[in-house]
């Protein structure tokens, strides 16, 4: 009986939905890196013109 | 020219006041660590995808979207150490007023930020799949939801102080604070019997113990997510010190611009 209700039972086909979550784990993760990384070059293209000033 | 924007913005000085502006830290060591940390870290986080999808079995009755819960739980418990992280640089922060630490205390929050995002966008989806709904009324959901707006208020918040110091000491106080939506979405919530969000780790209210009863290699997933995590935390937070640092560094040379032209 107990073996006739496992084998009876399907695992739903839930891919999709695995995806979208790992999508949303990865792209925030990467929005944050590239924020990072943006932030970083902001800021040095700030000390060059600094500097430019400076030579100025 | 490219002289300064070539130098490593964090230089050390231990002479420099408490309320000075950063210029140095001996806490974080050489960008070449930094480096191999970073490279560690992705091989990590590859090998806990291989374990989320490959290594631990099929979950039955929910498929492959029980999948997420590695990372869904990974992501949460770095999170809730990166706001502990921020509770501690404030409370040091109080106690020695030397602004590093509200920088370490500032990255941390908005590290955490990230990876609660990353828990607070990937568990509807899995609710929705295995619940039919995205999102309930549920203690630990709604809490973790106001966990999420309290910190985004903390950095939101300390844009509208132009003072450093007293900046800093907001940040601090602020910090210490909003820490107790952590403990509440992670212990608090416990003692609520109508929850039912499972606890991952140790009992429940409705339960009186685990709600989790995992395969022996759905755990070992678990644990390796955990583990990734903490690295993916200490790697994200060392760069954003450092981008904090020299944000910092490139002020103080704005500051002695400008007063120089004063002059």
């Amino acid at each position: 009986m107990l073996t006739e209700m496992i084998q009876q039972f399907t695992t739903p086909n839930t891919v999709p939905d695995m995806l979208l979550g790992y999508a949303f784990i990865f792209g925030t993760g990467l929005f944050y890196i590239a924020s990072l990384m943006m932030r970083r070059r902001s800021l040095q293209r700030d000390l060059v013109v600094l500097e430019q000033i400076d030579d100025e | 020219m490219a002289s300064i924007a070539a130098q490593p913005p964090i230089q050390s000085d231990s002479s420099a006041g408490p309320n000075q502006p950063v210029r140095s830290s001996n806490l974080f060591s050489s960008p070449l660590t930094l480096r191999l940390l970073t490279y560690f870290t992705v091989l990590m986080l590859g090998a806990a995808a291989y374990m989320a999808f490959i290594y631990a079995p099929l979950e039955r009755s929910m498929g492959a979207v029980q999948r997420i819960f590695y990372f869904h739980v990974g992501a949460a418990w770095a999170g809730a150490l990166s706001f502990l992280i921020t509770a501690l640089a404030g409370v040091v922060y109080l106690a020695t007023k030397n602004r590093k630490w509200d920088t370490v205390a500032e990255s941390s929050v908005e590290v955490g930020l990230a990876l609660l995002t990353m828990t607070l966008l990937s568990g509807p989806v899995w609710a929705a799949s295995a619940w039919g709904q995205a999102w309930t009324l549920d203690p630990k959901l709604n809490s973790a939801a106001v966990m999420w707006l309290s910190y985004a208020a903390y950095l939101m918040l300390r844009q509208g102080i132009e003072d450093p110091v007293k900046r800093a000491r907001f940040g601090a106080v602020y910090g210490l604070i909003a820490f107790s939506s952590v403990i509440m979405t992670y212990f608090g919530v416990r003692f609520i019997d109508t929850a039912i969000h499972p606890n991952v780790m140790g009992p429940s209210a409705s339960t009186g113990s685990g709600d989790f009863g995992m395969a022996p290699r759905m755990l070992q997933a678990m644990i390796f997510s955990f583990i990734t995590f903490s690295f993916v935390l200490a790697t994200l937070l060392w760069h954003r010190i450092r981008l904090g640092l020299f944000k910092q560094h490139v002020e103080q040379v704005k500051i002695a611009k400008f007063s120089q032209e004063a002059f």
